[in-house]
């Protein structure tokens, strides 16, 4: 049974500047969540209700966020399917979700709180 | 009553435009082995193996420049079972994954005329200068595919305008 996938941000900065290092991970993880539930298919919406942006941790110097995407039940049914979606199968067209919420990220994305 | 559909030339898409640049100038590539989609029939690519070239929705939409900056995804395949039948023979993976190599060595080669020179497009559409590609990811082995093909992806950026 395939696992989650996962989108890692992690940022070592001077501890003088780490709450507003926090903010902006916490943030660009935000913001990578609203593109990867804009662009994901939505049959059932199951795909869609299982894209989670995971807690925002601080540790030493160490800010850690992430987006997380699969891997759970949703209503009573496993998604796993999450990863041939966004790359597609050989029987199956690719409808990318995960890599262009990646790559249509931008500098702003740090600064822009937006609510899931 | 919808108009009709206006009589070409038509402008060359992103697609359209991978798929000429990297059967007509990538070596060891041809146009019967680089497509959008997977050909059912294996017996048509199983000694070659097959290029596919999908868009990504994203790259960088250019604001003052006639130049398109897409993102396509680059999958390559390969298969040592013909005729469908059995699931124990060894997918070849090398081959899958030289595929991407040989376009990695024509995104790498900036003076064999890789770029710049005009690309042929389907019949009623409008030739197109590629003017650079790079991969963005390095190639990845995909595991599990439900056919039990070899399958190595990789995301190619791609720079090009109208000729």
């Amino acid at each position: 049974m395939p696992n989650s996938a996962t989108i890692r941000i992690t940022r070592y900065h001077d501890r003088a500047i780490l709450p507003q290092v926090e903010t902006g991970v916490d943030n660009l993880a935000g913001n990578i969540v609203v593109r990867m539930r804009r662009l994901v298919p939505k049959r059932s919406f199951r795909l869609y209700d299982s894209i989670e942006k995971l807690p925002t941790t601080v540790t030493g110097s160490k800010v850690k966020g992430g987006v997380r995407v699969g891997g759970k039940s949703v209503r009573g049914k496993y998604v796993g399917y999450h990863l041939m979606v966004d790359k597609g199968t050989s029987r199956m067209a690719a409808q990318p979700y995960i890599r262009p919420a990646l790559y249509q990220s931008r500098s702003g994305d740090l600064r822009v709180k937006v609510s899931e | 009553m919808t108009p009709p559909v206006p009589a070409g030339p038509y402008p060359p898409t992103n697609e359209l435009v991978a798929v000429a640049w990297l059967s007509q100038r990538v070596a060891g590539l041809t146009a019967a082995i680089v497509g959008t989609g997977l050909p059912k029939d294996t017996t048509k690519w199983a000694d070659t193996g097959f290029l596919q070239v999908q868009a990504l929705p994203s790259g960088t939409a250019e604001v003052d420049l006639p130049i398109r900056r897409p993102r396509l995804q680059l999958d390559g395949w390969a298969t040592a079972n013909t005729d469908g039948t059995s699931s124990s023979i060894k997918p070849p993976w090398n081959l899958a994954n030289r595929l991407l190599e040989l376009v990695r060595i024509a995104t790498e080669d900036a003076q064999t005329g890789y770029y710049g020179r005009p690309v042929d497009l389907p019949a009623n559409y409008t030739a197109a200068r590629v003017q650079a590609a790079y991969f963005i990811t390095e190639p990845e082995r995909v595991l599990d595919d439900p056919s039990g093909y070899a399958r190595f992806t990789v995301d190619l950026a791609l720079d090009w305008v109208r000729a």
